[in-house]
């Protein structure tokens, strides 16, 4: 037990909420910890309402401030009343964690709430204080009802006993507190119970209760002027100083020294960093090293043929350092999981730094040969490091939880569960949130929140307002605003509410409940109160099982296209394939994984790709970081060998050869450290993080000091070690890892194949199945359209659930009403493939079409889907009323788009006998008799709708162009007055003045070393894409009109700009059209 | 029963800040006991000062609640019970 020295106002604070109350605390851990340290405490205790949310960063912070940690939780009992829990040691962390299971999944979501039964069947290891105000025994004492508080306290006696079960006293200025006190002291005396002081703290400084109070308003939905009884009525319940406390109990002293003989008590409850990842599954006699060696081997054998030294070597190197670390289980899970993927065939691909381990190759875990490519093991896991290896896998995105399932089955739900995680305060979501709080107007908050850019910090708002233009006059300088942005300083960060992490599961030897509280998400999913630091932290091994709806778009292709081609294997696409190349050097990407935005496009478009080593850089250069850091240039520039490639030692030519002497991916900087200063592995690999992690010039200096000394002692003179240091920090703080670049390369690369030569395909599986990628369908469809695809409206005699592809030529039936010849015809056609050579024509795929599917249509439910397949070919639109059931809303929105155009192709002449069709319907259903015949055999003359009105029904309904291009019905006037289309500039020389016009897409504003705002955008018309580029000082004057709230079309005029194959347009003037 | 009344006074406090006499008009009241106290911070965001009420058990059974307004520091009667 620990033994605090006594001083004169010796106090621990043993109730805290920290920002994980969510809503109901104004100061984040770090500030709580500060302030407890600068007012001398020994301990602090975390007490956040029903969670531990708070419990590994605040244990860590503590620790590291020299503070003990005691762990806690204030928990809701049934009837809503509050009670303190302390943990005096690891066993009463794993009653927390228990009884804060119990209480979130044995009730609703967001409503927690303990059973007496629950507290009986873990009271171990704890200290229990009676709790704030809403405490049972405080809320009767209020209510003047002291036999029942003394019954109520006997019964908490009962179960933790005297020496653990505290009367909790506070004075928080609040009316009742004296009345309230002296009860508790008389419980006291009465059941010889102890009495504790504490101070119910929801913020670390005074100042902070403004931060508490408004978002309490955000957690009960008020507004600052109205009244709550939730809302603090006086801002006492900060982190007050043992003298203030002793202070205000001076009539209490032993509720003082009960803080302090109670911290004593409390030893370290949390255990980090300790191992609980489950053993495989195994016989008695087999060891899983054992098991794993076999596996490796046997999968080697079966790709290389035979096992050479060299493989040999390395597999050994692995499988003793995976042996050493303890992970050869953890080898085992993941392989028993990507088995279990392939024998449902389930489409899968390993990514991130596993792809650097040829053991995870061998495995079938990861595509990428790391033998082959030379890439660094020490990466992914070193003796050194002894960090818990991270094996992210992404699957078909359909069937990524009946992967998951695999899981939770095969280890047992209460070994297994989600990884949660925290939605934060972000710039857009504190506007709005606390501003509402703040009484200010919903629509005028709206319309700033949308001004705001996606990626602005709740803390950056006001250091953006004068630097935006598009801020710049939204108003948000005036003095109105200035409460609501000094709060959204405050709050910037704070966790809003507890999520679902996209991939994690954690996989537990122990039962997960002796180790994390668990609740349940949305979608019933169950996920740890740890995010995945937080869980890694604990020793909890995540695994990534990823949804990918990539994979998905690539399974429905390859199904397509093996209805017409049989012979193709996705595994086997040739890496080398000339055509593929040509289709990328072009820039025509669109759709291709990673390398679809405007800027891998016009990289593509420049660098000549020619083999898979190219695609590699690709991926790796096109982030955020490179950019920044002015890598993509000299990249290019020694790429076309229009600068030459040097070295500044001879031992680096094989390290950087592959990319052509730049320092591009992380596992370069390992191996120059390495080869230069004879780093081992595991050195290497710990200077590589602190490169990349350095926050501060010192620890850049030290590290490249021991670098530069150790260069030296290895023989390289001063200047070219100090030269070399220098290039590595320029570059390594932007290096992508190579393995991850690897891995997603491959896929770039074959689904750019499919793209090239079953375009049709590519593009139905990409449609159906959005959202996926950068572009939205829309432009999508445009894309397809360019290339030739013929776009069919949906049909309710053809469509399906997906788009489908379909041999073109037969758009446009045109039967009269009744007639659904065409459509039975087309229906028996389907199937019959278009000539073969139609897909290997180079650039185009004429002849094949895209059918919208029944699913785009706005309003149409599941069931009216799966009534209209199951019971069709209709013959008219009074068959089709009268056989499905659908609602007249669905029936109106079905002919606006086109579903029934091959039954009547005059729209309004459907929708006008369609009241008659329902009273047919409505009257056969009644059985009154018939009185007439929808229609009967006269045809209504009515004038169909225009061609505007068809545009404007089929983007309402289908979100999406079937016929044509918004932009397609400006042309002519467009032409008239000198714009050029996005087809045009491609005729056009460098530096010419043009005008173009489109609908803007996705600006955006990529960070830049200088600091300067360049702002990358496309226009899109009915030919494709208009890359805009919009410097600085342009878009100083025109930010409002890129950056409005909704998107219009826009007429850009500047100068054509030609690199490579790709064009762009340089803004020099910005307007609505 | 209580009523509302406006209107400041004087108060003598002791060592530790409580009211011990206050005086309404031309008369001194001793306090015979402090009976609650609370701190009401109110409309802050209007840049409303902090209030610290006293309910106080007056000679002659009267029950009167008074504050201090927290920056000028003048004392108010607030509420009077019958």
């Amino acid at each position: 037990m620990t033994q605090f020295k006594r001083g004169v106002d010796v106090f621990v604070h043993l109730h805290v909420h920290s920002e994980y109350s969510f809503l109901d605390g104004g100061s984040r851990i770090d500030s709580l910890v500060k302030r407890a340290m600068h007012l001398g405490m020994p301990a602090l205790a975390l007490t956040d309402h029903n969670n531990l949310c708070g419990a590994v960063k605040f244990n860590v912070r503590a620790r590291e401030a020299g503070l003990k940690p005691i762990q806690g939780v204030e928990i809701t009992l049934v009837g809503g009343y509050h009670l303190t829990l302390l943990a005096q040691n690891p066993v009463g962390y794993r009653s927390l964690c228990c009884i804060l299971t119990r209480a979130h999944l044995e009730n609703p979501r967001h409503q927690p709430r303990v059973t007496l039964d629950n507290l009986r069947d873990n009271r171990e290891g704890l200290i229990v204080l009676s709790g704030c105000r809403r405490g049972q025994i405080p809320v009767l004492l209020l209510a003047h009802r002291y036999v029942e508080a003394r019954k109520a306290a006997c019964i908490y006696r009962d179960i933790w006993g005297t020496d653990n079960f505290y009367l909790e006293m506070q004075d928080t200025f609040l009316p009742g507190g004296s009345h309230l006190n002296s009860g508790l002291a008389n419980l006291a005396r009465e059941l010889g119970l102890g009495l504790v002081a504490t101070n119910n703290v929801h913020y670390a400084e005074k100042e902070d209760f403004k931060v508490h109070d408004v978002l309490t308003c955000v957690r009960t939905l008020t507004r600052i002027q109205e009244v709550h009884p939730e809302r603090p009525l006086n801002a006492e319940n900060y982190l007050k100083s043992g003298r203030e406390m002793t202070s205000l109990f001076r009539d209490y002293p032993q509720a003082i020294e009960n803080t302090w003989r109670i911290a004593e008590r409390c030893q370290s409850a949390l255990e980090l960093n300790t191992s609980h990842f489950p053993a495989f599954a195994l016989p008695p006699e087999r060891k899983a090293e054992n098991l794993l060696r076999e596996l490796v081997y046997r999968g080697a054998q079966e790709k290389y043929g035979r096992i050479t030294r060299v493989l040999c070597e390395r597999l050994e190197h692995e499988l003793q350092i995976i042996e050493a670390l303890g992970y050869a289980d953890y080898f085992l899970v993941v392989w028993d999981i990507v088995n279990y993927a392939r024998r449902e065939g389930i489409r899968y691909a390993g990514r991130g730094s596993a792809a650097d381990s040829l053991a995870a190759y061998c495995l079938g875990i990861t595509e990428v040969d790391a033998l082959e490519r030379g890439l660094l093991f020490e990466r992914f896991m070193s003796l050194e490091r002894g960090e818990k290896p991270d094996i992210d896998i992404d699957f078909d995105a359909r069937y990524r939880d009946k992967v998951a399932g695999y899981v939770y089955h095969k280890y047992g739900k209460e070994r297994v569960a989600s990884v949660g995680t925290y939605n934060t305060f972000r710039g857009r979501s504190a506007l709005r949130e606390l501003g509402k709080a703040l009484g200010l107007p919903g629509e005028e908050l709206d319309g700033l929140a949308q001004k705001l850019p996606a990626y602005c910090h709740a803390d950056q708002i006001r250091e953006l307002v004068p630097r935006l233009p598009e801020l710049r006059g939204s108003g948000l300088k005036a003095d109105k605003f200035s409460l609501l942005l000094d709060l959204c300083e405050k709050v910037a960060g704070f966790p809003r509410f507890l999520g679902t992490h996209l991939g994690g599961l954690v996989v537990s030897r122990e039962p997960l409940t002796d180790l994390v509280p668990l609740q349940e998400a949305a979608k019933g999913v169950v996920i740890t109160q740890f995010d995945k630091e937080d869980v890694e932290a604990l020793g909890l091994v995540k695994l990534d099982l990823l949804s990918l709806r990539t994979i998905s778009a690539i399974e429905d292709a390859m199904s397509s296209i093996h209805r017409q081609d049989r012979a193709l294997s996705y595994e086997d696409i040739p890496l080398d394939d000339p055509a593929t190349y040509r289709m990328l050097n072009s820039g025509q990407t669109i759709g291709v994984f990673q390398l679809e935005s405007p800027a891998q496009r016009a990289l593509q478009a420049r660098l000549g790709a020619s083999d898979i080593e190219d695609i590699v850089a690709s991926v790796a250069i096109i982030r955020p970081g490179p950019i920044k850091g002015n890598m993509v240039e000299p990249y290019i520039a020694r790429r076309q060998g229009r600068e030459p490639v040097t070295y500044l030692h001879p031992a680096l030519q094989p390290i950087l050869e592959k990319t052509y002497g730049v320092v591009l991916f992380q596992e370069q900087v390992i191996e120059i450290a390495i080869a230069v200063a004879g780093f081992t592995p595991g050195e290497a690999d710990r200077l590589r993080r602190v490169m990349t992690h350095a926050r501060s010039q010192r620890a850049m200096e030290e590290i490249g000091d021991e670098f530069i000394a150790r260069a030296v002692k290895n023989g390289v003179e001063l200047e070219t070690a100090a030269a070399i240091f220098s290039c590595m920090a320029g570059y390594a703080s932007y290096g992508f890892c190579e393995a991850h670049a690897a891995a997603f390369a491959t896929t770039s690369f074959k689904t750019a194949y499919l793209l090239r030569h079953y375009p049709a395909q590519f593009y139905a599986a990409l449609l159906s199945n959005q959202p996926l990628g950068y572009y939205p369908p829309h432009i999508i469809c445009n894309e397809a359209r360019r290339r030739g695809i013929e776009l069919l409206p949906p049909d309710i005699n053809l469509s399906g659930e997906r788009f489908e592809v379909e041999p073109g030529e037969r758009r446009g039936y045109r039967g009269k009403a009744g007639d659904i010849s065409g459509g039975v015809a087309a229906l028996k056609h389907q199937n019959t493939p278009p000539p073969r050579e139609r897909f290997f024509h180079e650039g185009t795929s004429a002849g094949w079409a895209i059918r919208c599917p029944l699913s785009r249509v706005k309003g149409l439910s599941c069931e009216g889907r799966q009534n209209i397949q199951g019971n069709r070919p209709f013959v008219s639109l009074e068959d089709l009323v009268r056989r499905t059931g659908l609602h007249r809303d669905e029936l109106e929105n079905l002919i606006k788009c086109g579903a029934l155009d091959t039954l009547d192709s005059n729209r309004r002449r459907l929708l006008s006998l369609l009241p008659a069709c329902l009273e047919i319907r409505n009257s056969a259903e009644q059985g009154v008799g018939i009185l007439f015949e929808a229609g009967g055999d006269v045809v209504l003359e009515v004038p169909d709708f225009t061609e505007e009105e068809k545009f404007y029904w089929e983007w309402e309904i289908l979100g999406m162009n079937i016929r044509e291009h918004f932009m397609a019905r400006f042309r002519g006037e467009l032409e008239r007055q000198g714009f050029k289309s996005s087809r045009d500039l491609a005729g056009l020389p460098a530096g010419r003045w043009v005008k173009v016009a489109g609908v803007l897409f996705r600006p955006h504003r990529p960070p830049t070393r200088s600091g300067r705002v360049t702002v990358f955008m496309s226009l899109e018309d009915e030919f494709g894409l208009t890359d805009v580029t919009v410097f600085e000082q342009v878009y100083q004057r025109y930010g409002h009109l890129i950056f409005a709230p909704q998107t219009r079309p826009l007429v850009v005029e500047g100068t054509l700009q030609r690199q490579g194959n790709g064009i762009s347009v340089i803004a020099r003037r910005i307007a609505n059209l | 029963m209580s009523r509302l009344v406006k209107g400041s006074l004087m108060v003598e406090v002791d060592g530790v800040g409580r009211p011990c006499r206050v005086q309404r008009g031309n008369r001194w009241l001793q306090v015979v006991e402090v009976l609650d106290r609370w701190y009401d911070t109110g409309c802050w965001w209007e840049g409303e000062t902090p209030k610290l009420f006293f309910r106080l058990q007056l000679e002659g059974s009267r029950i009167w609640e008074v504050y201090q307004n927290q920056s000028s520091h003048s004392w108010h009667l607030y509420k009077i019970y019958d």
